[in-house]
C-alpha cells in the first residue's frame, strides 16, 4: 500500500516532528515498505481471539496512596532536569499555550 | 592467574573472598581494559572512574569486615538507557546529550546496595530502536571480532565490552532481541528474563508491554547470578511479579535426562544458511547425546511475529517519547515563535532518522481510521503467539531456536529498515509473550559468533537457566577465544 505525501505530512504534525522535504520523501517510501508487509495480517480469519491487554498476568494492582516526601535537593534536581528551569523563581517557565 | 578483567564472576568472588585480589584491582584493570580499546569499538559512551574506585575501595572495606554479597567488588557497565544517579544518561540520544537523572533505575540501586562497582554507560540505537548499534548519536560500536561489522543491538556496547573484557558482567534491556542477538553476534550470554520479572522503573521507557532488562555475561553461571540479583517485586513497577525469586544455581547443573525440547519446523525457514543451520542442529545433538528429548512441534504464528511486533512497537513507543517535548527534559529550539512551533522544531532537529521512523509508523497505526485494522488486529495475532507458546510449554521443558538469522552483518549494509526487522524474526515473539529466552554460543559461522536461542514457559527461568547451562557448558569446546590486539 503506498501512502501518500498528504498522509505522511499529517502524521508528522500529529507526531510534532518537523521534517524537511527530503524526510517526507523518505518516510513516505519506508512507511509505505513496512505497512505493505505488515498489511499480511489481514489476510488470516481472527475470530477466536481477544486483543491482548497485558502479559503480566496481573489484575488490578492497588497500593497505599502514600505521600512520599522528597528532600529539597531531591526536588531541586528533578526541577533542574528542565532546560527552562528558572534559578530565581525555582520553576520551570513554559510558553505561553492560552491566549 | 589470567588478566583480572578475564575473570567471571564466580571467579572474582572466589578471588576477592580469599583477599587473594582487590576490587580495586579489579576496577583498574576493566578501566585499563575500557581504555586501551574504547577508543576503537566505542562501546562506551561515559566513563565513571572517580566514581568507580570510591565504590571499589567501599567493597574492600566490607569485604575487609568478612562481607560477602553475590556482587561485592565486581566491576560492571549499564546500557545507557538506564537511569543513574550522577553518571550521564543520554540514551545515545541528541535528545538527551547533557541529561543527568536526578536517581538510580531499580536495577542499577539493588546492584549498588550489593556493592557492585559501576564502571560507565555504554552505548546502543538511540533508545533502544534497532538491531546493529548504528543508530546511536554517537558513533557506531564495532565488533572486537572483526570491526568492519556490527555488534548487534540495542544493546551493542555492553555485548561489546563483556566480549571485549571490558567489565565482568554488563546490563542490556531487551524489548524484541536487543540483548539477545548481540550477545549472538559478539559470543556471550544474552538473557531476556520474562517480562515482570525486573522492574522496569528507571529504564526508558520503549515498549512498555515487552521491555525488559537482561544480564550480559561471560557464561550462564554469571547470569542467573545477576538474575537472582536484579529480580523481584517492586512497588515502583505495578506490572512486576510478587512471584518469589528462585535460587537459580540451586539446579544450575541438574543433568538433562528426561527433559523435553522442542525443534520447530517454522524455524528453520529456507533463507538460513547452510552453516547457521549447521550451527543449530549441533545444540540439537548435543542436547540429545546430554541425555533430552528432542520433539518436533509446529509454531505457525510465527510468520506473524514481526508484523505484530513493527505495530505494537512503534506504536507503544511514538506515545512514550512524546515526554520529549522540550520542556522537561533536553534538546530545545530556544528561537520558537508559538508552542507549537516549539514541540515541532525541538524535536524534529533532536531525534535521529530511525526514533522518527519509528514514531511516525505507531502514531500512523494508532491514527483515526487504522487503529482497529492495524493496533487491535496485532494485539489479537499477539494472542494468538502467546497461546501457541502456552500449548507447547504444556509438552516441552524448552524450545530451541536460532537467536538472529546469520552472524554479524557488515557496517553499513543493511539500508532497507524492513531488512533490519527481520533480524528480530526468531526474537520478537517471545517478547510479545513475555516469556523468558537466552541465546549462548553455539559453533562459529564464516568464522564469526553465532548464537542459538531457548526459551522456556512464562517464570520458568531456574529451568531455562539449567538447560542452557549444560548446553553452554558442552558447546565451549567448539568456541573460539577472542585475542584483542593493541
Amino acid at each position: 500500500m503506498k501512502i501518500s505525501k498528504d498522509t505522511v505530512e499529517h502524521i508528522a504534525d500529529l507526531a510534532r516532528l518537523k521534517l524537511s522535504a527530503k524526510e517526507i520523501e523518505k518516510y513516505q517510501e519506508d512507511l509505505s515498505a513496512i505497512v505493505s508487509y505488515v498489511d499480511q495480517l489481514k489476510k488470516a480469519d481472527l475470530h477466536n481471539y481477544l486483543a491482548t491487554e497485558q502479559i503480566s498476568g496481573l489484575h488490578n494492582v492497588y497500593r497505599e496512596d502514600e505521600v512520599l516526601e522528597l528532600s529539597e535537593e531531591e526536588k531541586l534536581e528533578l526541577l533542574k532536569s528542565s532546560p527552562h528551569y528558572s534559578e530565581d523563581e525555582k520553576q520551570i517557565k513554559v510558553k505561553r499555550i492560552l491566549k | 592467574m589470567k588478566d583480572l578483567n578475564k575473570l567471571t564472576i564466580t571467579e572474582a568472588r572466589e578471588l576477592l573472598d580469599k583477599k587473594e585480589i582487590s576490587a580495586l584491582d579489579l576496577t583498574k584493570a576493566c578501566l585499563k581494559q575500557i581504555e586501551k580499546f574504547n577508543p576503537e569499538l566505542n562501546a562506551c559512551l561515559a566513563i565513571s572512574s572517580d566514581l568507580a574506585l570510591k565504590q571499589a575501595k567501599e567493597a574492600d572495606k566490607r569485604i575487609a569486615k568478612g562481607e560477602s554479597t553475590k556482587l561485592l567488588g565486581i566491576p560492571y557497565l549499564a546500557k545507557d538507557n538506564l537511569l543513574t544517579k550522577g553518571v550521564k544518561t543520554t540514551a545515545a540520544s541528541k535528545v538527551l546529550e547533557d541529561y543527568i537523572a536526578p536517581y538510580n533505575a531499580t536495577a542499577i540501586s539493588k546492584l549498588e546496595k550489593q556493592g557492585a562497582i559501576l564502571l560507565g554507560k555504554t552505548n546502543l540505537d538511540e533508545f533502544a530502536h534497532g538491531a546493529s548499534t548504528e543508530n546511536s548519536a554517537y558513533g557506531v560500536v564495532k565488533n572486537p571480532w572483526d570491526t568492519e561489522r556490527v555488534p548487534g543491538g540495542s544493546s551493542g556496547g555492553s555485548a561489546v565490552a563483556v566480549a571485549a573484557d571490558m567489565c565482568i558482567f554488563a546490563l542490556g534491556s531487551d524489548t524484541g532481541g536487543s540483548v539477545r542477538q548481540p550477545a549472538s553476534f559478539c559470543n556471550v550470554v544474552g538473557l531476556k528474563p520474562s517480562y515482570g520479572r525486573v522492574s522496569r522503573y528507571g529504564l526508558m521507557s520503549m515498549t512498555s508491554s515487552t521491555d525488559v532488562i537482561g544480564p550480559i555475561t561471560k557464561n550462564v553461571e554469571d547470569s542467573a547470578i545477576v538474575l537472582s540479583v536484579i529480580s523481584g517485586n517492586d512497588k515502583k513497577d505495578s506490572s512486576t511479579s510478587e512471584k518469589e525469586v528462585a535460587n537459580y544455581l540451586k539446579n544450575i547443573n541438574k543433568p538433562l535426562k528426561g527433559k523435553k525440547i522442542a525443534w520447530v519446523k517454522e524455524y528453520f525457514p529456507k533463507t538460513l544458511s547452510k552453516e547457521a543451520k549447521e550451527s543449530i542442529l549441533l545444540a540439537k545433538e548435543r542436547l540429545e547425546s546430554l541425555g533430552a528429548e528432542m520433539v518436533e512441534i509446529s509454531l505457525p504464528a510465527t510468520e506473524y511475529a514481526i508484523s505484530v511486533y513493527y505495530i505494537i512497537t512503534p506504536a507503544e513507543l511514538s506515545s512514550n517519547l512524546a515526554r520529549f517535548d522540550g520542556v522537561r527534559f533536553g534538546f530545545n529550539y530556544k528561537e520558537a515563535k508559538n508552542i507549537k512551533q516549539y514541540y515541532l522544531e525541538s524535536r524534529g532537529r533532536s531525534f535521529g532518522p530511525e526514533a522518527k521512523r519509528r514514531i511516525m509508523l505507531g502514531t500512523y497505526v494508532l491514527s483515526s481510521g487504522y487503529y482497529d485494522d492495524y493496533y487491535v488486529r496485532a494485539q489479537k495475532f499477539r494472542t494468538m503467539i502467546s497461546r501457541e507458546f502456552e500449548d507447547a510449554f504444556k509438552k516441552v521443558d524448552a524450545i530451541l531456536a536460532p537467536t538472529a538469522p546469520s552472524p554479524a552483518f557488515k557496517i553499513g549494509e543493511k539500508t532497507s529498515p524492513l531488512d533490519m526487522y527481520l533480524e528480530d524474526q526468531f526474537l520478537s515473539a517471545p517478547s510479545l509473550a513475555g516469556i523468558p529466552s537466552i541465546s549462548i554460543p553455539s559453533k562459529f559461522v564464516s568464522n564469526l559468533p553465532f548464537g542459538v536461542q531457548l526459551m522456556s514457559a512464562r517464570f520458568e527461568e531456574e529451568k531455562l537457566l539449567n538447560i542452557s547451562n549444560i548446553l553452554f557448558d558442552n558447546l565451549s569446546k567448539e568456541n573460539k577465544k577472542l585475542n584483542l590486539s593493541t
